[in-house]
């Protein structure tokens, strides 16, 4: 008896010992470098895409209204900065390496070349590991059905906590594009505000700074575990006698970049082999249902509908990338600086737009179209006079009542045309000296509303009225 | 007669309402699991969407800041604050074997064309930018020695003064617990809620116009 006693008592105790206490307190800082070096890239890839707008953005005053939202979409979109991010991190994380190597082996110091390479090698597989991850998990949004199921379930009941959430809480889907507004705008300026990350207007010099930082960085953290080892004896220094001989450093230099680097990678490229396995040859098929659930009704909801023209430029920019077997995400981020060129100059409640009248005869003329960019009612009032000759005038007024479509971009209505014919010799209308005479009628009247520019006509056809064309000067 | 045949006309309506009431109610059950995963998937997903917070009042203090060192006090006094810096926070091991924080430091001088890097805020490199004209700077609201290692997010706001600031969680593939804010003129990211990552960044003004 006492012996099945003492044998679940050793049984209890050695089970105890294999519950993994303090495993938190592992060894090595639990802050690591590599952490912050994480989000030092994360964050510059975030706001990454504006570096490549050669004009400075325009920030409307106060920070935009957040637009109906789905928050998968900025989460996805942050996922696709993530995987930038890591890349340029493994490639300047590379860069290092390769720089420190030629720096421990032209001072000799095997040691250190030792482990800098076990370093490296571990850091660089931490790195790719993390971009399989996190394509990962992008891929099984985009392929796995159930997945997607889970996904669309989440983001139908995010946005019922969206509105009944706290308020003050936005929940973004741009979210490099309202990092950048943030960044520069704080949300604190009235007027249009123009600035530019200074960063991003030294692009390539502040690249380079991030690698000298990071590369300070690495140094230090190296030395430091140098020093442990050597003072631990993990690392002899026998191996310095090799060092010495030219010949082993230069092929131990060729062996270490070979493993550092993968096979026919860049180094200074972001584009891996990783990367190159999950390419998505001339895949165009989410351009179309992106288009239309994503891109028109953001577009409609910021009021830039309209831009066909830079419009056309940032679809045309992610049907190219779709061709060129470039995955959704970063198709996005590729063409982000197009999608931020778009126009945002109608936000914010009714747009006044001036017209003329195309007529070349026509004098004193006034008008003005108003309209809100997000689409609804139209109104506005155009007047003009013709004269011939002075012997005689004809004063034409018109209001113009209709609608905007913002799928369509066109404007349409009815408008209420006035004519009054003075002077003498209005040939079949004042004959025998009938003027003045006053003709009213009202008539349907169409406009297309592109670039910020309008065109149209008020149609006089079958009336007693003449028709006109207009438009923004 | 009759009596027996009534009694067991009642046995069998009570044999009839019995699996109706329990399946009734494991419809009903399953409906409420459902709902139940429904609200929780959302509430789940509304925590991991980049959110943009407006209005916020930074309840805590700014927390211990930073003094700046003999060699950072020197190239301030000869060159101004910087135009723009960056602070990263992380520990290193020591020979004993105990962890030590490290503050790397880099600041920046736009309109001079210089760099400079402190590792605990000693001198560790000095770089040259190489730019020709940058423009007009906007005056830089913030100071290196506002921001001292693994501040709380409201100690963070507190010094930076953010009422409107960006939140975006990161993913755990990425960096478990991190999470990277915006706000004016800054960014900085949190792991485990302790600041790791800081960048004050320098703005050219280009013009201000009314509409």
């Amino acid at each position: 008896m006492s012996n099945t006693v003492k044998a679940w008592m050793l049984l209890l105790v050695f089970c105890f010992s294999l519950v993994p206490f303090g495993m938190g307190q592992a060894e090595g800082p639990g802050r690591t470098f590599g952490e912050a070096r994480a989000l030092l890239y994360l964050s510059d890839a975030l706001l990454e895409g504006e570096a490549n707008l050669d004009t400075a953005a325009h920030v409307p005053g106060l920070m935009a209204p957040a637009p109906v939202v789905r928050q998968a979409e900025g989460a996805e979109e942050v996922l696709g900065r993530m995987i930038h991010a890591t890349k340029q991190e493994r490639n300047d994380h590379d860069a290092n390496c390769r720089q420190l190597k030629r720096r421990y082996q032209s001072a000799g110091d095997q040691t250190a070349v030792q482990k800098l390479e076990s370093y490296c090698k571990a850091e660089r597989q931490r790195l790719t590991n993390r971009i399989s991850f996190l394509r990962r998990l992008r891929g099984g949004d985009r392929r796995k059905v159930l997945t997607r199921f889970w996904h669309s379930v989440k983001r139908g009941s995010a946005n019922l906590w969206r509105r009944i959430g706290p308020l003050g809480r936005n929940i973004l889907r741009k979210v490099g594009d309202e990092a950048f507004n943030t960044v520069v705008s704080g949300g604190s300026l009235s007027g249009e505000v123009v600035r530019r990350l200074a960063k991003q207007a030294v692009k390539s010099t502040a690249r380079e700074k991030l690698k000298q930082m990071t590369y300070r960085g690495v140094e230090r953290l190296l030395q430091g575990q140098i020093n442990i080892a050597r003072a631990a004896g993990v690392l002899g220094d026998e191996e310095g006698d090799e060092g010495d001989d030219p010949q082993f450093l230069e092929g131990d230099a060729d062996q270490f970049d070979d493993d550092v680097l993968s096979e026919g990678e860049d180094p200074e490229s972001s584009d891996s082999q990783d990367e190159e396995e999950e390419d998505c040859p001339g895949d165009l098929s989410w351009v179309a249902p992106y288009w239309e659930e994503v891109v028109q009704p953001q577009l409609i909801a910021e009021g830039r509908a309209c831009q066909r023209t830079a419009i056309a430029m940032y679809k045309s920019c992610l049907q190219d990338q779709g061709v060129q077997g470039v995955c959704q995400e970063e198709a996005l981020i590729a063409c982000e600086h197009l999608y931020r060129a778009i126009p945002r100059t109608e936000t914010g409640g009714p747009v006044t737009k001036k017209v003329t009248v195309m007529h070349s005869e026509a004098q004193n003329v006034a008008g003005s179209l108003v309209y809100n960019a997000s689409g609804g009612g139209v109104s506005g009032n155009i007047s003009y006079i013709l004269q011939d000759r002075h012997l005689c005038t004809i004063r034409i007024t018109s209001t113009l009542s209709g609608t905007l479509d913002v799928e369509t971009c066109t404007l349409s209505g009815t408008a209420q045309v006035t004519e009054v014919y003075e002077g003498t010799a209005c040939a079949s209308v004042c004959s025998g000296g009938s003027c003045p005479v006053t003709r009213s009628a009202t008539v349907p009247w169409q406009a297309t509303l592109e670039d910020g520019k309008i065109l149209g006509g008020v149609n006089g056809n079958n009336s007693s009225v003449s028709g006109f064309g207009f438009g923004t000067p | 007669m009759a009596k027996v045949e009534q009694v067991s006309g009642n046995g069998k309506g009570k044999r009839i309402w019995i699996p109706l009431g329990i399946g009734c109610g494991g419809i009903l059950a399953i409906l409420i699991l459902l709902g139940g995963i429904f609200l929780w998937a959302g509430w789940q997903g509304y925590q991991e969407a980049p959110t943009l917070i407006e209005g916020s009042v930074p309840g805590g203090s700014s927390g211990v800041g930073y003094s700046l060192t003999p060699d950072q006090a020197g190239i301030q006094a000869e060159l101004g604050a910087p135009e723009a810096f960056t602070l990263l926070f992380y520990e290193e091991e020591t020979m004993d074997g105990s962890l030590r924080d490290v503050r790397l430091e880099s600041w920046d001088y736009y309109s001079r064309g210089v760099g400079y890097t402190f590792i605990n805020g000693e001198l560790s490199g000095e770089d040259e930018l190489d730019i020709s004209e940058i423009g007009q700077l906007a005056p830089m609201p913030y100071d290196p020695e506002q921001f001292g290692a693994y501040m709380s997010l409201d100690e963070v706001l507190a010094a930076a003064g953010l009422a409107t600031y960006l939140e975006i969680p990161l993913e755990k593939e990425f960096l478990k617990n991190g999470d990277l804010y915006y706000g004016e003129s800054l960014t900085f990211g949190l792991v485990d809620g302790e600041l790791r990552y800081l960048e004050a960044l320098a703005l050219i003004e280009e013009g201000v116009t009314d509409e």
